[in-house]
């Protein structure tokens, strides 16, 4: 096992500094630089060459990332030019709105899209089959903020029950702060739980299906236990990487769902970034991402083990 | 009804089973009526599709829900089953019949261990047995079915098991709530046959020691010979003869079951071709007017063709659903008489190939380790050898698929092994392959037409010749010629088969490898099979490697055999010579394991080798089989023995104790036997 969680993470390693030189690189292909931003409209020669020796621009390429890396590697990403604060504060700052609505969000993706998978197996072939798959690629075919815009009209213009955008603090009131957590975190779940309600069917039909089901049914083990004991460990397997994979992606922040809820995350922060030719806020913002999503990656494979035993025993060897 | 319904533990009275599918409705089981006494052992015996299976779990209440079920009675311990709640029906489920399935890799679920796997009958029966109870239960269960060192292996998942050891936890898993039956659907089939033996040892001893029904579901009357005291033959969802086993094989009373004994070929001795039934079962019991047997049946009138035959019973314990069951049971045993030995090999043609010190490893995988084996033109070589033996990596060095790791493969005296790109290409149309799977090693979107064609567009055939072609082959293989352009899911397995040697054939190759050609194959397809197979060999001169692990086709079509173990060779000679007197320990377990082909053959004094093959990343020192071989001592632990020669028709062994023939025949194999006969 220790030597499958080294290769796994020397793995992840590898691709974060690939990944890490073409972001680096790629803002360099782009048109327009922080230089562009800050010397205004027709600036002198002079002015902007000062500002190139200021920003480190006018060295080489590879020591330019030499010294962007190692610094990062400390957790200096470098202090925003347009802002005029580090990134990585600016990152910090960012987080606890994003991990707050990114963990209610995966909770509600996971609790409902079980439930409803669940469902979908258990009557599968009947109407309430056929109206959740109906239900579910619709809710896969339409994007997350219309279904937000939908919310603000009914709840908060409409009806008034629920604010219209913005963050509270849980340190303001839990119920006040849930109140605007509620609808972009549902928003932002919906597609989730239509895929992993669709998975979890696929799934539990599939190993419903097995020879060991039938095995377990004949040795007189009824449809709960057979459920919890036999199928449900099965299952999850597909089930987990999915979750992952959404809260992974959740992490690096929601840029369209906190753009319609006001929500001060970092989905907000890098399209700000973005929009300002804020190279090094975008860089840093990307490589947040980058090293959350590997991050998230490699504790779901790792956690395969937990579930199935041949995952434990085999990954000693081969990889 | 049947006799001694009132003692029945398990009855079914007029039992039908039908499917629901997207061409209507399909009958599957038609009117089935059987009791099964207490500690009775039968068997039902029918060849796939003839309901066998679906008639045992519909009494269990198993099937799908798409499947519909009627009968007058189905009754387990006179209790009535078809209406009983889903709740009743899983208290009743392993704690008083319970089921042992087929293949054993697939029936344990992979994320449990073992010994919760085996207890929980018992746990789910009866919830105030506690944790450490179960644990002690199942220990004894794994050590009752001979588990070796049930402490440790009750903690062990699935995939730490091999496949003879996980049908033993299986097996231990049924016996668990100490069930009044047990129905085995096909326990074997998945197994290797030195394993197989292991296993029919196993439900034997159950079947001696605990007082319980067993209900043995096969296809192979080897198996019914071993383990049944009674036999009910089921054809196109009906029950067409019951029987005790020995009138079974010696007077049946039906001419399916009697199709069914002549169309096995026999380890016991080579008999002239073998007996075929034409046409296949048809699709639903209901298809057919009058007796379903009857359009291939050798012996049917116009009456058989609109009258269906009642099961009638004629003697005490037999019945048989035929109008002229009388003569069908006065009609000629099967006999060596009948049917004499073509023994005499044929003269020895040219080399047409040739392997030489050939290796192969996968990575710590040693797959082949030393090969040199001759075929001639016009010979039959038969390789017989069990699963992670190498013999399937064997034919895909021959074919050129694989690269070997050292040594070298000729093909018409040219050799293949390091040719590359169009040479390589080239040199492959003198060496063809047929699959043992004819459904998948078929392309399903293409014609017959198209898949027959193909190796010869590629070898740059020119049209016209490619059409007189086919029209040759596809007769050569005895198909229709509208066949052609039909799809293969619209043939039946052994005219799929058919295809595929077609397809093997279209360059007229001078090796033809058969790797398992008939195993997927039901008995009376695969004598078809087999048939054609000799015949094309007498036609065409090409030299045949006949890969298999079935002891009785092998005998039936090699000139001479080759045992193949951990990558070697540890036996080869004439087919007759080998079968008469083997001389490797290997050898004679894999004749002793199979199945006995009459009852009166069955012996408890057989020799079964302990275990299953080692991997092939870790093979011990020496002698590959001395870790299973009674005879094994310092010696084969020291070298690997050499094939060498103990006679001057080239039978060669590698085994020390290859001469010692006291030591061989005190292992007790059945092929002694033959000898005398």
């Amino acid at each position: 096992m220790g030597r499958y969680v080294f290769s796994r993470f020397a793995q992840a390693l590898v691709v974060i500094i690939i990944v890490s030189i073409i972001v680096f690189l790629i803002m360099y292909l782009v048109p327009g630089d922080a230089v562009t931003v800050l010397a205004g409209p027709d600036p002198t020669p002079e002015l902007v060459e000062a500002l190139r020796v200021m920003l480190g621009l006018d060295q080489p390429l590879p020591v330019q990332y030499g010294k962007w890396a190692i610094a990062a590697m400390q957790g200096d990403l470098g202090t925003s030019p347009i802002i005029g604060r580090p990134v990585s504060e600016l990152i910090w700052s960012r987080l606890p709105a994003t991990l707050e609505l990114a963990v209610a969000a995966i909770l509600v993706a996971s609790v409902f899209g079980i439930l409803v998978g669940v469902v979908a197996a258990q009557r599968q072939g009947t109407w309430v089959d056929a109206t959740i798959t109906a239900i579910n690629s619709f809710v896969l075919s339409v994007p997350n903020f219309w279904f937000g815009i939908l919310g603000i009209l009914c709840f908060a213009v409409w009806l008034g029950w629920l604010p219209s955008g913005g963050r509270k603090l849980w340190s303001d009131g839990p119920l006040l702060a849930l109140s605007y957590l509620i609808m972009p975190a549902i928003a932002l779940a919906l597609d989730s739980i239509a895929m992993i309600a669709r998975l979890v069917r696929a799934s539990l039909l599939d190993e419903l299906s097995r020879d060991y089901v039938t095995v377990a049914r004949a040795k007189g083990v009824g449809q709960s236990r057979l459920m919890r004991r036999h199928i449900a460990r099965n299952a999850a397997i597909p089930v987990l990487t999915v979750l992952g994979l959404r809260f992974g992606q959740m992490l690096g922040g929601a840029v369209l769902i906190e753009a319609v809820f006001n929500w001060p995350g970092l989905g907000r922060l890098t399209v700000e970034a973005i929009k300002n030719r804020d190279i090094v806020l975008v860089q840093g913002t990307l490589m947040y991402f980058i090293v959350i999503y590997m991050t998230v990656n490699l504790l779901i494979d790792l956690s395969y083990g937990l579930f199935d035993p041949r995952v434990r025993s085999s990954v000693g060897g081969k990889v | 009804m049947p006799d001694g319904a009132h003692a029945a533990v398990l009855v079914a009275d007029d039992l039908s089973v039908s499917f629901q599918t997207s061409s209507g409705l399909r009958h599957v089981v038609d009117g089935v009526s059987f009791a099964i006494a207490p500690g009775e052992q039968v068997a039902i015996v029918g060849e796939s599709g003839s309901g066998k299976s679906v008639s045992t779990l519909a009494t269990l209440g198993l099937l799908p829900p798409s499947a519909r079920i009627s009968a007058k009675k189905v009754e387990l311990n006179g209790e009535p089953l078809l209406r009983a709640a889903e709740a009743r029906l899983a208290e009743l489920r392993g704690t008083e019949i319970s089921m042992v399935f087929q293949n054993p890799m697939t029936s344990l679920n992979p994320t449990m261990t073992i010994g919760r796997q085996v207890s929980e009958a018992v746990a789910v029966h009866d919830p105030s047995v506690g944790r450490s109870a179960l644990n002690t239960l199942a220990k004894r269960l794994l050590e009752e079915v001979g588990v070796p060192n049930p402490e440790l292996r009750v903690t062990q998942f699935p995939h730490e098991f091999s496949g003879g050891m996980r049908q033993r936890a299986v097996i231990a898993m049924a016996l668990a709530g100490e069930p009044g039956i047990i129905i085995a659907d096909e326990p074997t089939t998945a197994l290797d046959v030195t394993v197989q033996a292991q296993i029919v040892e196993v439900i034997r001893d159950l079947q001696e020691l605990r007082n319980v029904a067993t209900v043995v579901i096969t296809h192979d009357l080897g198996l019914v010979a071993e383990l049944a005291e009674r036999v009910l033959v089921m054809y196109a969802g009906r029950i067409v003869e019951e029987t005790p086993v020995a009138d079974l094989f010696d007077r049946p009373a039906h001419p399916y079951t009697r199709a069914l004994l002549q169309s096995r070929p026999s380890t016991r001795g080579r008999h002239g071709r073998l007996a075929t039934i034409p046409g296949l079962p048809p699709a639903s019991a209901d298809a057919v007017p009058g007796c379903p047997f009857h359009p291939r049946c050798e012996y049917a009138t116009d009456t058989c063709k609109t009258e269906s035959p009642a099961l009638t019973r004629f003697e005490p314990g037999r019945a048989s659903a035929c109008h002229r069951y009388r003569d069908v049971l006065n009609l000629e045993p099967r006999g060596a008489t009948e049917r004499p030995i073509c023994a005499a090999p044929r003269e020895p043609g040219d080399v047409v190939l040739k392997i030489d010190g050939l290796t192969k490893r996968f990575g710590a995988v040693r797959a082949i380790n030393g090969i040199d084996l001759e075929l001639r033109r016009g010979e039959t070589l038969g390789l017989a050898g069990e699963s992670g033996c190498g013999k399937s990596t064997l034919a895909r060095l021959a074919v050129g698929l694989l690269r070997p790791t050292s040594g070298r493969v000729e093909v018409g005296g040219r050799e293949i092994s390091s040719l590359k790109g169009r040479a390589l290409r080239d040199a492959r149309s003198g060496i063809q392959m047929v699959f043992q799977d004819p459904t998948s090693s078929l392309d399903r979107r293409m014609t017959i037409r198209k898949i027959i064609a193909e190796p010869m567009e590629i070898a740059g055939f020119k049209a016209p010749q490619i059409e007189t072609r086919i029209s040759e082959l596809i007769g050569a293989v005895g198909l229709a010629g509208h066949f052609l352009d039909c799809r293969p899911s619209e043939l039946s397995g052994g005219q799929r088969q058919r295809v595929g040697i077609a397809r093997a054939l279209a360059l007229d190759p001078k090796v033809l490898l058969l790797d398992e050609p008939t195993s997927a194959l039901d008995v009376s397809v695969q004598a078809q099979v087999v048939n054609l197979l000799e015949d094309l060999r007498r036609e065409s001169d090409a030299g045949h490697l006949f890969v298999t692990h079935d002891l009785g086709v092998l005998r039936h079509v090699s000139d001479r055999i080759a045992v193949m173990y951990l990558g070697r060779l540890v036996e080869i000679g004439r087919c007759e010579e080998v079968f008469a007197s083997p001389r490797h320990p290997y050898t004679r377990a894999l004749i002793a394991s199979n199945p006995a082909e009459h009852p009166k053959y069955k012996s408890s004094e057989k020799f079964v080798a302990t275990g299953s093959p080692p991997d092939p990343a870790n093979i011990p020192s020496g002698c590959g089989f001395r870790l299973r071989c009674p005879l094994a001592d310092d010696s084969c632990a020291a070298d690997i023995p050499n094939l060498e020669p103990v006679s001057d028709t080239g039978h060669r062994v590698a085994c020390h104790y290859r001469t010692d023939l006291n030591r061989l025949n005190a292992l007790a194999t059945r092929s002694c036997e033959i000898t005398e006969s």
